[in-house]
């Protein structure tokens, strides 16, 4: 049985020689995959098309992943309230994901005062709603009336149920809050 | 010698004649540059490529490809002068668009402004403008969309401006995000 090989060579012998492959005729250099399609014309360290590894790929962020369901208005607000439902994924031990929770104005001053200070945690519900993450990331609301949008940037392995909760710290007892959407970004391998 | 030539057409001939592969077979669209290899049993134009050109691979966002060190809890002393983050550095590519991303969580009190810096220099201000501001007790998100850079930089966030001397901040991710090269 005869083997076929495709052209190939080290980036040294590639730059050395130099060579211009014919139309349609493949090279491959060694050292770093690349992966090269002669046009007939080009000599080999300014052809193209050259072609990427396929580890370039699976490095590249993938966007937007899961897209969570929020509550519209959140439930009278206390400490420990969860802030939207329950969100099912699996993640990937070797990549790196965004959250992004937007929150839109609250309905007046929590507790019927003056203003208040909400911060925000992302748990796993699966573990006894251990925060997700290094820290506790907190977005807190000016007084009222305002917006906010709670961010942070973790890894996790495997499947989690994520929701967003308030922390304990925070101002006043009661308010109402829209939620107004929740996803997760994949943004790259590590 | 012998070559070895992949077979390859432009898009029009593809399509037209939309050939089945056999297994293993490569086959080159010229037009395109997509590689396709055949399976077959699947006629070329059903064929997922197997291939990108690299041009278009590195053309795309990689993402968060550098983490700094937010500091957590800082007392504002003096503008200008106290720094939020640690140093983030890289070695910036200038054919690539990078975001720099820094969250911090409720203030103490008090309103200040925020500013990225080169540090090594300490008196660049990167994007050559004033920053968001934040308002007492709130969180914010800013981000910053960097000018053409190459070569190694070490960034930072530090407080300028406005602000109240002796409030706390607390800092939490500042990361760097290579959002795709200029076209």
């Amino acid at each position: 049985m005869v083997k076929l090989q495709f052209r190939h060579g080290t980036t040294a012998q590639w730059a050395a020689s130099n060579p211009t492959l014919a139309l349609g005729e493949p090279g491959i250099n060694t050292t770093n995959n690349e992966f090269k399609i002669g046009d007939g014309s080009t000599p080999w360290t300014s052809a193209t098309p050259t072609y990427a590894p396929y580890s370039f790929l699976t490095n590249a962020p993938r966007g937007i992943v899961a897209v969570g369901a929020v509550y519209d208005p959140v439930p009278t607000i206390a400490a420990n309230v969860y802030m939207t439902p329950i969100l099912q994924y699996t993640f990937d031990p070797t990549r790196r994901y965004r959250s992004i929770y937007r929150l839109r104005a609250l309905a007046g001053a929590p507790g019927g005062g003056t203003g208040g200070t909400f911060q925000f945690w992302m748990v796993n519900a699966r573990a006894s709603d251990a925060q997700v993450g290094a820290d506790h990331i907190t977005s807190a609301d000016a007084s009222f009336y305002s917006g906010c949008i709670a961010e942070w940037l973790f890894t996790f392995n495997g499947l989690a149920d994520l929701r967003i909760k308030t922390s304990t710290f925070f101002s006043g007892t009661t308010t109402t809050a829209y939620g107004g959407e929740w996803y997760i970004e994949d943004v790259g391998k590590i | 010698m012998t070559r070895v030539q992949v077979r390859r057409g432009p898009s029009t001939m593809w399509t037209a004649s939309n050939p089945i592969l056999a297994a293993g077979e490569p086959g080159l669209d010229m037009t395109t540059g997509l590689l396709k290899i055949g399976d077959g049993v699947t006629a070329w134009n059903s064929l997922a490529s197997q291939w990108a050109p690299a041009s278009l691979v590195e053309s795309a966002p990689r993402g968060v490809v550098a983490i700094g060190t937010a500091i957590d809890g800082v007392v504002i002393a003096a503008a200008n002068s106290t720094y939020m983050t640690g140093y983030l550095t890289y070695v910036f590519d200038p054919k690539r668009r990078y975001r720099i991303i820094f969250v911090i969580r409720a203030l103490t009190a008090g309103t200040i402004n925020f500013q990225l810096i080169n540090q090594p220099t300490g008196t660049t201000n990167v994007n050559d403008q004033w920053f968001s501001s934040d308002r007492s007790y709130n969180g914010s998100t800013f981000s910053w969309l960097l000018p053409q850079m190459s070569g190694s930089y070490s960034l930072g966030v530090r407080i300028a401006g406005t602000y109240t001397a002796g409030i706390t901040v607390y800092g939490r991710d500042y990361y760097l995000e290579d959002v795709g090269a200029y076209s």
